[in-house]
């Protein structure tokens, strides 16, 4: 309990959401969740089920409907504005700047709070920004204008001026977005990193899925339903939260790969694949499904529709092809020889006009 | 050594301001008078200290306040084409000095705004303070209803537009004469205060820098926008009133001494970031000080046409070379990628 009442983030029956006039709009609901120190946390939820408010409640740029935020073990709405920059930092996906904004002159407003009425910067001030930048691997970035720095580059400047901010809660929101998949992994990397070494408490609200239950220590998922569910990864997806939250009729969560898949509807026949290289039976059978075959692997050495052998794949009656666009070819053409295949496109096509 | 330069260029844009007009008298007389010595001349002494003095004093005002009254709302709004007239305070003051000048029917004397007769003289400039504070009641109102800055800008805007519809409906019912000593106003001039006035100006000039300078720290944080600059530990709601207050203060009572002088408020911010080629207003403000001090200065010399009695109005001078500042502004944000234009 002791380690709760001084955790650097705490919500306890926190209802986010939105006032006009009189009526008010709950996202969400009665959520209770702790952050601790190091603890690399991900906020998982579809678009509109209420990330960015949950985030903007927390870092008190809007006040809770209901229920209690503490930041250091304080009540957030005890606290003043200086106050609480001095414990949480934020990073916001803006990415319109200034003209002669370079990236130091954003790292260095992370000491903004901790400055006099002048703005100058110490001694410690510098060594701080200097240690930020060198943590963030910003070294080359920092001399730039932040107008001409990729998007990729420019999350970084500002994820430095977060650290900056030597703060003991750090909140995110949507960091990966705009980020190409080599990028996406560095940068998560980086926040992981930074989390487990600086000792910061750090929660990002993210779309990457896959990404977030192979790296968080901690998912903070928003449900539909408007409740919170705060556990490890594993336990999310076994619990099977995740397909009720993201699976459709077209895209379901694959538990065996921890990812999503597009379910493709088989338009045509069953189709048995078997091989003993895993990684070209796995390619082979996603090229099939994808062009329509209801496929399912074959244990090898049994006999099969289409045999992964080295290099080639070999159908029955002994073809041989080199190439998947070859196979998909000669699969599909079969098909149609294939006795009753006709006629029953015939009645699809009937039923579809 | 950029503000050594800057100060430099002040200077001298002073010192030019005291040599040049109807009677030229060499810079190194004006030294003298200003030092307390006597010149060959007899005439100049009084030319400088009771014409040419409050002249220099008021374009320095004038320049120095309203280049950091632009900065203030470029960076408050993150538009490079705001200016300190934005929120329609000069406008109010419009109307407030077309209600005296038109309405009341003191159209007898085109001589009323040379400064000769002191007291319609002041009505204008209660009139225009009047008006200019009626606007800023309105948009500090405004301000403190609606959060988002983008609706702050649209109201002033249209109150802006409500204000000078009902000037143009007082011009359609006006005397040519009124109408001609009204337009006149319209001009602009560093002539209007008195030497007499000039103590009230600077003080209400300077009150309104020292409010702003109060923001400038601030004002850093708010290049990142309003939700960083909150993050940071900044009452954006604050600073924004307290910035409001500083620009049209001084965009208020320059228009109200002085008829709104256009184009200072909007180019000298631009040309401060592209003299420093930083984003850092701590630099920016006693950049956009001396800028502005320089530039006014140089418009006044301009459209006293040295060593002829006409003088053109200082709104002519401003635009002159104001607009070609403004399209430089445009076409350079326009070339560069980034989107950003200030």
């Amino acid at each position: 309990m002791t380690s709760q009442a001084n955790a650097p983030l705490r919500a306890e029956a926190l209802t986010a959401g939105y006032r006009s006039g009189r009526a008010t709009t709950e996202v969400v609901r009665q959520a209770t969740a702790t952050l601790r120190p190091g603890e690399f946390c991900c906020l998982l939820g579809i678009n509109g089920a209420g990330k960015s408010t949950l985030m903007r409640t927390l870092a008190g740029l809007q006040p809770a409907l209901s229920g209690i935020v503490e930041i250091g073990g304080v009540r957030a709405d005890h606290l003043s504005t200086a106050d609480r920059a001095r414990m949480v930092s934020l990073v916001l996906t803006e990415r319109t700047f200034a003209r002669y904004l370079t990236g130091l002159d954003v790292v260095r407003l992370g000491r903004h709070p901790f400055t006099g009425w002048s703005g100058r910067l110490t001694r410690d001030d510098h060594r701080i920004v200097d240690d930020a930048i060198s943590l963030t691997r910003c070294d080359e970035l920092v001399d730039r204008p932040m107008t001409t720095l990729s998007d990729g580059e420019k999350q970084r400047v500002l994820i430095a001026r977060a650290v900056a901010q030597s703060p003991r809660v750090m909140l995110l929101d949507e960091p990966t977005a705009f980020l190409d998949v080599a990028h996406r992994v560095r940068l998560t990397a980086l926040l992981r990193d930074l989390t487990h070494d600086a000792g910061i408490a750090l929660l990002m609200s993210t779309h990457d899925l896959e990404l977030a239950l192979r790296t968080a220590d901690t998912v903070w998922l928003v449900r539909q339903s408007g409740d919170l569910v705060v556990a490890p990864p594993e336990h999310i997806a076994l619990a099977g939260v995740l397909s009720e939250e993201f699976s459709d009729e077209r895209l379901f969560f694959e538990h065996e790969a921890g990812g999503f898949r597009i379910s493709h509807q088989p338009t045509r026949g069953p189709l048995s694949v078997a091989g003993h290289d895993d990684i070209r039976r796995l390619w082979t059978i996603r090229a099939l499904a994808r062009v329509g075959f209801d496929v399912h692997p074959a244990d090898p050495g049994t006999s099969a529709d289409v045999r992964v052998e080295g290099d080639a794949w070999r159908l029955r009656a002994e073809e041989v092809v080199t190439s998947i666009e070859d196979l998909i070819v000669r699969v599909m053409a079969r098909d149609l020889e294939a006795p009753g295949r006709r006629d029953e496109l015939a009645r699809q096509e009937e039923r579809r006009w | 050594m950029t503000f050594v330069v800057l100060t430099i260029l002040a200077g001298v844009g002073l010192l030019a301001v005291g040599a040049f007009g109807s009677v030229l008298i060499p810079p190194r007389a004006v030294v003298t008078v200003l030092s307390g010595g006597t010149v060959e001349n007899p005439v100049w002494e009084p030319i400088i200290m009771e014409l040419r003095v409050p002249r220099a004093a008021t374009a320095a005002l004038v320049g120095g306040s309203l280049g950091v009254a632009g900065l203030q709302m470029q960076t408050l709004f993150r538009n490079g084409l705001a200016d300190p007239y934005i929120l329609g305070v000069s406008s109010g003051a419009s109307l407030g000095v077309a209600f005296v000048i038109l309405s009341a029917g003191i159209s007898a004397s085109g001589g009323l705004l040379a400064g000769s007769g002191l007291g319609s003289n002041l009505l204008v400039i209660v009139a225009a303070s009047l008006g200019a504070m009626a606007v800023l009641s309105v948009m500090l109102v405004v301000a403190s209803w609606f959060r988002n800055v983008a609706t702050v800008l649209i109201v002033g805007v249209a109150v802006g537009a409500f204000s000078y519809s009902i000037v143009s409906i007082l011009i359609y019912f006006s005397t040519p004469e009124s109408v001609q000593a009204f337009s006149v106003w319209t001009f602009g001039s560093f002539q209007s205060v008195t030497r007499a006035e000039l103590p009230v100006f600077a003080a209400v000039v300077l009150f309104g820098l020292g409010v702003g300078a109060v923001g400038v720290k601030n004002l850093n944080a708010m290049l990142l926008g309003d939700q960083y600059a909150a993050s940071v530990g900044v009452s954006v709601f604050w600073l924004r009133l307290v910035t409001m207050i500083s620009a049209s203060l001084i965009a208020g009572v320059v228009t109200s001494f002085c008829g709104p002088i256009g184009f200072i408020g909007l180019a000298v911010p631009h040309l401060a970031r592209g003299i420093l080629r930083t984003a850092d207003q701590r630099l920016l403000f006693p950049a956009c000080i001396l800028i502005g001090i320089a530039l006014a200065c140089f418009c006044a010399v301009l459209s006293q046409m040295p060593g002829r009695d006409a003088t053109l109005p200082i709104n002519a001078a401003t635009a002159l070379f104001g607009a070609p500042v403004v399209l430089w502004v445009l076409l350079r944000s326009a070339r560069e990628s980034g989107g950003a234009d200030l």
